[in-house]
């Protein structure tokens, strides 16, 4: 879990709202209160969005709307919604349209913190991953077309000698690329390189010709 | 003394009649001639009489005529035989003719005499001229009046089927309107009764006495007196029309329902009743359909009861438990946050620890009233959003007439089902309808005042709609109307709204407001629906 990840609370009753936020400072996590799915969509983008608290019962634009709205413009960010007792229509739609957890209130404390941490690790993991993600291609935009292609093979699991006849180069020349990338690449352990490839599938995006761009959350939320 | 007269007859001794004018040739001359043109005349006369006779059959004493004729012959031969005894002295045979002459015109004038008289009172030519002209003049007149029968009769024909069709029509239109006719004749209470009032009670007309009594006897004695009164009324003329519904009972006994209706038509110089007449309408099936009508509004309004009672605990229920969750947080947050504080004090921690459970047991209480309402709700089906349409308008239809609301509706076809219950949905429009025309109830009396319902098919979801030309609500209200207890009604509790939101939600569905330009509000409910449309709904 990121350390500054904010839990963004959306409920239209205020007391529910000050003691949400109060409950989640009391247990260390940095919160923020809107009081409509409006308010929220029009405030300027967190910085650290960790997961969002939302209830399903607002006028206007209401929980599950908004979880479908977040969800068409991409947002991978966990939501979990407030359902009320015995709902469970409601919670099955909010499944459905993508929430992250749903929790009938009334809840215990330890319930919503329990449903918030995980939604926060959740979260959490998949920042890193993506962060990961970056680093790793990073990296490899650093390789010349040479390299990558003797990478491509590696992976394959072709002996230097094939890799020497495939390219039209002499078997030195593959040793040399070989140094050089994974020298790049930071590792010593030709396993542990192919494995993070394969993880992060590398060899298909460059058999798509070109990179994806992957959004990281810090840009949406 | 016959014999006397046979032998003292003569015998011819006797001396010719010329003997007496000592054969004066003059004198002879003078006699003969007189006596033979005497003679000729009186043997021609009788047979012009005689022709005359005959020719003119119609004449009156005929027989008379002839009697003249006869006696005027006999007198002829009479004066024959004078100039015949001037030289032959035949005066036997001149006096037995003589004789017959004498008989007969003795009896002529006596037959003569007789007849006179009579004779006298037979019309003269200038009096027969008169009574001709008269018999013309009266004839001319009777030709006259014989035309004028005939226009007249034709006039009559013309007025008789003029009648016949007018009679005719009446008939058929009371035949057509299916209405029972009387005609009462108020000084004699002589009642005119037509085929269809008397089949109506199913009795045939000649079962009925056509007398006003019989009638007073078949009304139900709990209407009676109303009947009456109005009646009374009526006839006293405080009322312009005679009308009433009231029950008469039937040939079998059993109690039909009738709307009489009738007028005065006669009264006499000081103003007392003489004439009425009236029709009676058949109305069970109308007063049938009033019973469902009402069963269906009682129905209605007991689901509502219902759904009030499951709303109240309901909403109160949502009320009580954001401030219990609250508690919650606020105590659960503080065992947290003063972790510390509570090591230290081991009574705060209890204490903390107390209030969490007994919040955590209200919260209990609550979702077990919430329980307890749920599963009262009715069954769910398939419901033709058409059809439960359709019921809930009947019910507004006074109130719009009342308050002078243009209504209007618009269903589109073949909707496809709604997964729900029918009563809710129709509850959900009706307080949606009702909010509308409360809420132009302030309206200035020329103002338009227009209710809209409409329902169609949006992007795969039923969409109801009901818009009204109210004077609206300001956008600052629009996010808190569908709170429990909010209400721009002096008098209401603002539970209206709540209801409807949650039978919106408990069909799945979304329902707002709309009240821009301020030309009223127009309330939104979307639906889901199933695939297919309501003819696949069994």
């Amino acid at each position: 879990m990121l350390p500054d990840a904010t839990v963004l609370i959306v409920d239209d009753d205020r007391d529910m709202r000050e003691s949400l936020k109060w409950l989640m400072e009391s247990a260390g996590i940095r919160a923020v209160a809107f009081e409509s799915a409006e308010h929220f969509l029009e405030r300027p983008r967190h910085p650290r969005p960790g997961c969002m608290l939302v209830d399903v019962r607002m006028p206007g634009i209401g929980g599950l709307q908004l979880l479908e709205r977040m969800k068409k413009d991409g947002s991978k960010l966990p939501i979990i919604l407030f359902t009320g007792h015995g709902d469970i229509p409601m919670a099955v739609k909010a499944l459905k349209s993508g929430a992250f957890d749903f929790i009938e209130k009334p809840a215990t404390h330890q319930q919503i913190l329990q449903c918030v941490r995980a939604a926060l690790a959740a979260n959490g993991e998949r920042y890193a991953q993506e962060s990961e993600r970056r680093a790793f291609e990073g990296l490899l935009s650093l390789l010349s077309e040479r390299e990558k292609e003797v990478l491509e093979h590696l992976v394959r699991g072709d002996s230097n000698k094939m890799m020497a006849m495939e390219l039209g180069i002499s078997e030195r020349t593959v040793e040399k690329h070989r140094e050089s990338l994974m020298q790049k690449m930071g590792t010593r352990s030709l396993a542990s390189l192919i494995r993070r490839v394969v993880h992060h599938r590398w060899d298909r995006i460059l058999q798509q010709g070109q990179y994806v761009e992957v959004p990281i959350d810090g840009d949406e939320g | 003394m016959f014999e006397h007269w046979r032998s003292a007859w003569p015998r011819g001794e006797f001396l010719p009649h010329g003997t007496c004018f000592l054969w004066n040739k003059p004198l002879l001359t003078l006699h003969v001639v007189s006596d033979s043109l005497i003679a000729v005349s009186y043997y021609s006369i009788p047979f012009a009489l005689a022709y005359f006779v005959v020719r003119r059959s119609d004449l009156a004493y005929r027989w008379m005529f002839l009697l003249f004729a006869i006696f005027i012959l006999a007198c002829g031969t009479t004066h024959l035989f004078n100039v015949w005894t001037i030289w032959t002295p035949h005066y036997d045979w001149q006096g037995v003719v003589k004789l017959v002459t004498a008989l007969l015109s003795t009896a002529t004038a006596v037959v003569l005499w007789r007849a006179v008289p009579g004779a006298l009172t037979l019309p003269g030519p200038s009096q027969l001229a008169r009574i001709a002209d008269q018999l013309r003049d009266e004839v001319a007149e009777h030709q006259h009046a014989v035309v004028r029968l005939h226009t007249e009769v034709a006039e009559r024909k013309v007025v008789e089927a003029a009648l016949r069709a007018s009679e005719q029509r009446l008939e058929l239109a009371l035949l057509g309107a299916d209405l029972g006719l009387w005609d009462w004749n108020i000084q004699t209470g002589a009642v005119v009764f037509n085929q269809r009032w008397a089949t109506m009670l199913g009795y045939t007309l000649d079962e009925i006495l056509p007398r006003y009594p019989n009638w007073v006897r078949l009304i139900h004695p709990e209407d009676l007196p109303q009947v009456m009164d109005r009646l009374n009324a009526h006839l006293a003329g405080e009322t312009p029309i005679y009308e009433v519904e009231h029950r008469l009972q039937t040939k079998d006994g059993q109690w039909l329902w009738v709307l009489a209706r009738g007028k005065v038509f006669d009264r006499d110089a000081s103003g007392r009743p003489l004439r009425a007449a009236g029709t009676h309408m058949d109305i069970s099936e109308r007063k049938q359909l009033e019973d469902r009508l009402q069963r269906q509004q009682d129905e209605l309004c007991y689901a509502q009861r219902l759904t009030t009672a499951g709303e109240l605990a309901a909403t109160m229920a949502h009320e009580l438990n954001q401030p219990l969750g609250a508690i919650a947080n606020y105590a659960g947050g503080a065992t947290l946050r003063f972790r510390h504080l509570m090591q230290a004090n081991p009574d705060l921690d209890e204490v903390l620890q107390t209030i969490l459970k007994l919040s955590s047991r209200a919260a209990e209480v609550v979702s077990g009233i919430r329980d307890l309402v749920r599963n009262r709700e009715l069954r769910r089906e398939w419901v033709d959003v058409e059809k439960a349409l359709q019921k809930v308008v009947p019910l507004i239809h006074g109130d719009v007439q009342r308050k002078n609301i243009r209504f209007s509706m618009t269903i589109e076809s073949e909707l496809p089902p709604v997964w729900g219950q029918s009563i809710y949905l129709q509850q959900l429009v009706l307080n949606l309808l009702l909010n509308g025309m409360d809420a132009m109830d302030d309206t200035a009396r020329g103002a338009r005042r227009e209710l809209r319902l409409w329902a169609c098919q949006t992007k795969g979801q039923i969409e109801i709609g009901v818009g009204d030309t109210g004077p609206g609500f300001a956008p600052e209200v629009a996010d808190r109307i569908f709170q429990p207890f909010v209400s721009t009604k002096t008098d209401g509790i603002g539970l209206g709204l709540s209801i409807c939101r949650t039978i919106v939600e408990a069909h799945g569905g979304r329902i707002w407001a709309d009240s821009a330009s301020a030309l009223g509000v127009t309330w939104h409910v979307l639906l889901p629906v199933a695939t297919g449309t309501s003819r696949d709904v069994a």
